[in-house]
C-alpha cells in the first residue's frame, strides 16, 4: 500500500515537472556569465556621456547583447537625471516564450528591439558609506512593454584602489495584471582603479525573475502559468573614462 | 637685537632619505631661513616645524619655501613649488586675529588656513594640477582666476585643474587613509601610501554605472 503511495506521488512530481519543463518557461543551465563595458565621456561638470556594452547568457555565446548610449546631468551633487536609449538583442520578455512544433522556447528573433529610458537618482553620504537610490521607466520597441526600475546602490570607496559596491534592482511590470514583480537581481561588484581611466572587476550576482502566461499560451489556450527562474550570475565590469 | 635670530624661520624636526636646504644636505634639527629652498629627493621625507608653531610635512619630490612667518603685518606664508606637504597650523600663533594664519601658495592658487591640519599636491606627474583635502578645520582657496574663495571643510577634497577653477568641495571618505602624523618623537613610519592624484574621486559626483 504504502509502495504504491510513493510510486503515486513520485508520478504526479515527475509528471508535473515534465509539464512545466517543456511549457513554462525554468531555470537555465549554469550561471548567466556576463561581461559590462561601460564608457564615460565628462563632457563639462555636470553633464556625463554614457555608453554601456553588456553581454549576458548561460552559454558562452552571449547571445543576449545590449548596448545603450545617453547622458547623465548632475542637477546637484546630490540629485542627477538621466536620459538613454538602447539596443538590445535576444532578451528574454513574457511574451517572447513561443511554441516552436512541440517545443517551447525562447522566441530570439521577435527579442531585437529598442528601449528609451527617462532616469533619476539620489545619491548621499550614510557614515562612510555612499547609498545611492535609482529609478528609470523603460519603453520597449515590443510587446508594448512598459517597464519600472527601481535600484539600491551602497558604495563604500576603500582608496586608493578598491570601490565594492552593492546593488538590489527591482523590475515591475506594471501592465501585466498577473504578477506585477517582474525581476530582481542582486549584484556585489568589486573594482579595481587601474589609474583614473580604467576600472576592472569581477560582478557576482543572483537573479529571480516571474513568467506569466505568454500571448501565445493563451492565443493556444493551454495552461496559465505562474513561474520563475533564479540563477546566480558571474562576470566582469569594465569602466573607461575618457577624461 | 639678533637678525640672525629674526631671521630663521624653522627647523627640520625629522629627515629621512636625502633631504636638501639650498645646495647644502639638511640633517634633524638643523635650522632654516626666510627663503630658503627645503627640497626632498626620490623616497625622502622630512618634517619641519615653523617658528610660527606650524608643522609641514614635505613628502617624497617636493619643494617649498617659507616667505614670512606670522605677525603683525601678515599670516605665515609659505610656496610649494612642487609636491605634495601635509600642513598642520594647528598651532600657528593667532596673530591680531587675522582671518587666515597660514597661507601655502602654488603658482596659482593660495590656500589660506583657518588652524587645520590639510594635504596638498602640486605639480605631480608632470601636471600643474592642484589637489587639496583637508583633515581638520577649514581651508579657504582660491585660484587666481577666482575672485572669491571656497571654503574646504574636514573631511573634504577639491581639486585645481591647470590653475583655473577650484572644483565644489566634496566629502572624500578615503582623506581618513592619508598618513596624517606628524609627530616626529618617534621613528614612526610618516610615508604616504595614498597616491592622492589616483585615489581623488567625488563618491557623490562619480559614475560608476
Amino acid at each position: 500500500m504504502n509502495k504504491k503511495v510513493v510510486i503515486l506521488i513520485l508520478g504526479i512530481f515527475i509528471s508535473k515537472n515534465s509539464f512545466s519543463a517543456v511549457n513554462t518557461p525554468s531555470n537555465d543551465r549554469g550561471p548567466t556569465k556576463e561581461f559590462n563595458v561601460r564608457v564615460f565621456y565628462k563632457v563639462n561638470d555636470s553633464l556625463t556621456a554614457i555608453s554601456y556594452l553588456e553581454v549576458k547568457d548561460p552559454s558562452f555565446d552571449f547571445q543576449q547583447r545590449s548596448a545603450y548610449f545617453g547622458a547623465r546631468y548632475s542637477l546637484s551633487e546630490n540629485i542627477k537625471f538621466g536620459a538613454f536609449a538602447g539596443y538590445l538583442q535576444s532578451q528574454k520578455h513574457n511574451d517572447s516564450w513561443i511554441k516552436d512544433g512541440n517545443d517551447w522556447k525562447w522566441d530570439n528573433n521577435a527579442s531585437n528591439e529598442m528601449v528609451y529610458y527617462p532616469e533619476v537618482s539620489y545619491r548621499n553620504l550614510i557614515g562612510d558609506f555612499v547609498y545611492e537610490v535609482k529609478v528609470k521607466y523603460v519603453f520597449s520597441s515590443i510587446f508594448n512593454e512598459k517597464d519600472f526600475f527601481t535600484k539600491f546602490n551602497l558604495i563604500y570607496d576603500f582608496s586608493p584602489r578598491i570601490i565594492l559596491i552593492g546593488s538590489d534592482e527591482i523590475k515591475f511590470s506594471f501592465a501585466n495584471k498577473e504578477k506585477t514583480l517582474s525581476e530582481n537581481w542582486i549584484y556585489l561588484s568589486p573594482f579595481y582603479k587601474i589609474n583614473p581611466h580604467f576600472f576592472i572587476g569581477p560582478t557576482i550576482g543572483y537573479f529571480k525573475r516571474f513568467w506569466t502566461t505568454s500571448e501565445v499560451h493563451k492565443t493556444l489556450r493551454t495552461n496559465s502559468y505562474q513561474s520563475n527562474d533564479s540563477s546566480v550570475s558571474l562576470g566582469l565590469n569594465l569602466n573607461i573614462y575618457l577624461n | 637685537m639678533n637678525f640672525a635670530m629674526a631671521e630663521d624661520a624653522g627647523h627640520f624636526r625629522y629627515v629621512k632619505g636625502v633631504v636638501l636646504v639650498g645646495e647644502r644636505v639638511a640633517t634633524k634639527g638643523q635650522v632654516f631661513s626666510h627663503g630658503d629652498l627645503l627640497a626632498t629627493k626620490k623616497d625622502s621625507m622630512a618634517i619641519v616645524t615653523l617658528n610660527d608653531g606650524s608643522t609641514i610635512k614635505l613628502n617624497e619630490n617636493t619643494t617649498i619655501a617659507v616667505d614670512h612667518l606670522s605677525n603683525d603685518l601678515g599670516p605665515t606664508k609659505v610656496t610649494l613649488g612642487l609636491g605634495s606637504v601635509v600642513v598642520n597650523a594647528l598651532k600657528s600663533a593667532l596673530k591680531n586675529n587675522l582671518k587666515e594664519k597660514f597661507i601655502l601658495k602654488t603658482k596659482s592658487v593660495a590656500m589660506g588656513v583657518r588652524g587645520t591640519t590639510f594635504f596638498a599636491s602640486f605639480g605631480k606627474q608632470g601636471s600643474s594640477d592642484i589637489w587639496m583635502c583637508v583633515n581638520e578645520g577649514t581651508v579657504a582657496i582660491r585660484s587666481s582666476v577666482e575672485k572669491e574663495a571656497k571654503l574646504v571643510n574636514a573631511g573634504e577634497g577639491v581639486q585645481v585643474k591647470n590653475g583655473e577653477k577650484t572644483s565644489k568641495p566634496t566629502p572624500l571618505v578615503w582623506t581618513k587613509k592619508l598618513n596624517w602624523n606628524l609627530s616626529s618623537e618617534s621613528d614612526a613610519d610618516f610615508k604616504d601610501t595614498v597616491n592622492i592624484e589616483e585615489a581623488y574621486t567625488n563618491p557623490l559626483d562619480f559614475n560608476y554605472e
